[in-house]
């Protein structure tokens, strides 16, 4: 055969022998089903506004209890589309790009730490499968909200972090400024960095006192650290500026007015005149945060800084003279949080439902057994408690496993801790969830499946024995 | 040496040649690109007050004047008077073909579009056309149905 010319499948078969395709053909074909039933899927989806969405949709006239993570995504999507005139269906647009953008990147996200935890090509297939059938997450693609986003941020971070220590040169650069993405989507992550140092801290210094773990990992580790802190900083400082308050955002003190609304008729008169003035308001206003910071804003004509820190002070007040108060509402948070339904979604729930029948059905198959197992609560405890913790025990030895996995873990709590301490009994704890959820749902799947690898590997070796 | 720098640092170069082709596309298409941002903000706007409407039960009014747009709304307390909420600009050289057309938005409804002069649209649905003074052959518009639904076009 003359040189130049090719045989006609040579070209396919080449394809089909690259070790590219052969090393990666699970993430491949998951992520083209991913893609396909996403495809039905949108189909089906119309776009819907919630409350808080409207507040993320204008970048230039940020509210200052929002941070700018997700209203720059949105503004970066629709800069594109302003530039190049593709659609005059904005909200549809945003939908688009969370399903087949943010949606891939997290089936991959999930994909990658499969494989980390279990190094199981099948495994990890199979997880990014489940992910997708997950409607209580992927649902939340269809909504103008920050969940989607939180969960590709807060995956990239915890990936990159642990490829701080594989070692990897560029992953601090990576893991800070995924971090710091993250906790200006939802700054209930400010505290997630001291988390993580903490957690690698604990695996890494051990046995007590060793010298190498800081000039290891000290300057990777630093460099992560003044990411977030730089992050934090630089936001605060903008606020400080615009607002005249120095921190990430001033929602802290409406997610405690949460809080307080259940037992704001118990402050205590007496202590300063001014405060009593703004609790007499606040029982006007029957502790409902954003009427009180409305009265305050229109009455009063205050700054938005300024009823910030009214606000806040007040709420500290009441939680600390009625502390009994405040612990009796966590375990009703903690409930709400760990609650089950596909409430956040339901508008969309028929027509999707109507119109992907078959993927509906598989829905409803994992939607049944998760309810099953959220609202048992033995079957909860030892779903988020004693697998995880059986799991942790059995892969102490494996060191990069146990530190990812108690990094995940870590994770898995810091959400839960801090959604229910500061905004508990709240409507919206279970969306908090969210981002965390295909990580809770990963443990305990690695951890049927590593117990079921190892089970089997036992009987084939006392098999082998035998004969 | 040069192939393993080159291997390392092949984003840098691929961001560059995509930041460039970003400032090449929008050099020519400025005014479409503001003529859209402004459709863009007046329809989010409208989204952001329907919404305000529902949750605060308050009816809200934005009248869209030559050089800007202005939000005001109603109280629900005995006075009843309209209050200026916001002031928007038009983005760059935009502005409506035809001043003075407002809409009423009350509890999560378009409940009325009119004009200044009180004279009220009764056609099942208007178009509120957006143009450029600098490229006058340009124009958007929002159309708002009887039904309370507006999308942009």
């Amino acid at each position: 055969m003359a040189k130049g010319k090719k045989r006609p499948g040579q070209f396919l078969m080449r394809i089909a022998g690259s070790t590219f395709l052969r090393r990666r053909w699970a993430l491949l074909v998951l992520l083209a089903a991913s893609l396909i039933m996403r495809i039905f899927l949108f189909q089906s989806v119309i776009p819907r506004v919630h409350t808080d969405s409207v507040t993320y949709l204008e970048l230039k006239n940020l509210d200052p209890v929002r941070t700018p993570g997700y209203p720059l995504f949105l503004e970066v999507i629709q800069f594109f589309n302003d530039l190049f005139t593709i659609t005059p269906r904005y909200l549809r647009l945003i939908v688009f790009v969370q399903m087949f953008f943010l949606g891939l990147i997290n089936t991959y996200l999930v994909y990658a730490f499969s494989r980390l935890l279990t190094r199981s090509e099948v495994f990890s297939l199979a997880m990014g499968v489940v992910y997708n059938l997950d409607y209580f997450v992927i649902g939340f693609e269809f909504l103008l909200l920050t969940e989607t986003l939180s969960l590709t941020f807060l995956g990239l971070t915890l990936l990159f972090y642990t490829k701080i220590f594989e070692p990897n040169r560029r992953a601090p650069y990576l893991a800070g400024l995924f971090a710091v993405c993250l906790l200006l989507t939802r700054p209930s992550f400010a505290g997630f960095f001291v988390c993580l140092l903490g957690l690698s801290w604990l695996v890494h210094i051990r046995p007590a006192g060793r010298a190498g773990f800081f000039k290891k990992y000290g300057p990777a580790l630093a460099v992560f650290l003044l990411f977030n802190l730089a992050g934090i900083g630089c936001w605060s400082w903008r606020n400080k500026i615009k607002h005249g308050y120095f921190g990430i955002s001033t929602i802290l003190p409406y997610q405690l007015g949460y809080i307080t609304q259940h037992f704001y008729r118990k402050y205590k008169t007496g202590g300063d005149a001014e405060m009593d003035r703004y609790a007499a308001i606040l029982a006007e206003e029957k502790g409902r945060p954003f009427e009180f910071r409305r009265r305050l804003a229109e009455d009063m004509k205050m700054t938005e800084a300024q009823i910030s820190r009214v606000f806040l002070h007040l709420n500290l007040k009441i939680i600390k003279d009625n502390f009994g108060d405040y612990l009796r509402l966590l375990p009703k948070a903690a409930s709400s949080y760990y609650n089950y339904s596909w409430d956040w979604t339901a508008p969309q729930n028929k027509r999707i439902f109507r119109r992907n029948r078959f993927t509906a059905g598989l829905f409803r198959f994992f939607f049944g057994l998760y309810e099953g197992i959220f609202k048992n609560r033995l079957a909860f405890l030892a779903f988020i408690l004693f697998v995880p913790a059986a799991l942790l025990i059995a892969t102490q030895k494996n060191k990069p496993v146990f530190h990812l996995l108690l990094l995940i873990e870590g994770t898995i709590h810091y959400s839960f801790l801090v959604c229910i301490f500061f905004s508990p009994g709240g409507i919206n704890n279970l969306r908090y969830r969210v981002p965390v959820e295909p990580f809770i749902l990963l443990v305990f799947y690695a951890s049927l499946f590593l117990l079921g690898r190892f089970l089997f590997r036992a009987v084939q070796r006392k098999l082998g024995r035998r004969a | 040496m040069v192939s393993s720098l080159a291997k390392k640092a092949w984003p840098a170069p691929l961001l560059l040649v995509f930041f460039a082709l970003i400032a090449l596309a929008y050099g020519p298409r400025k005014e479409t690109y503001l003529l859209n941002k402004n459709v863009r903000l007046v329809f989010m706007r409208i989204v952001k007050y329907k919404e305000y409407s529902l949750h605060r039960g308050l009816t809200y009014r934005l009248q869209f004047n030559r050089d800007d747009y202005r939000v005001t709304a109603r109280q629900p307390r005995p006075d009843q008077a309209w209050r200026e909420v916001a002031v928007y600009p038009y983005e760059g050289l935009s502005e409506p073909e035809t001043p003075g057309f407002i809409i009423t938005i009350h509890r999560g409804n378009l409940v009325s579009y009119q004009f200044e002069d009180k004279r009220e649209i009764l056609r099942s649905s208007v178009i509120l056309y957006f143009h450029s003074r600098g490229k006058p052959s340009l124009r958007r518009g929002i159309m708002f149905g009887d039904s309370g639904e507006w999308r942009a076009l």
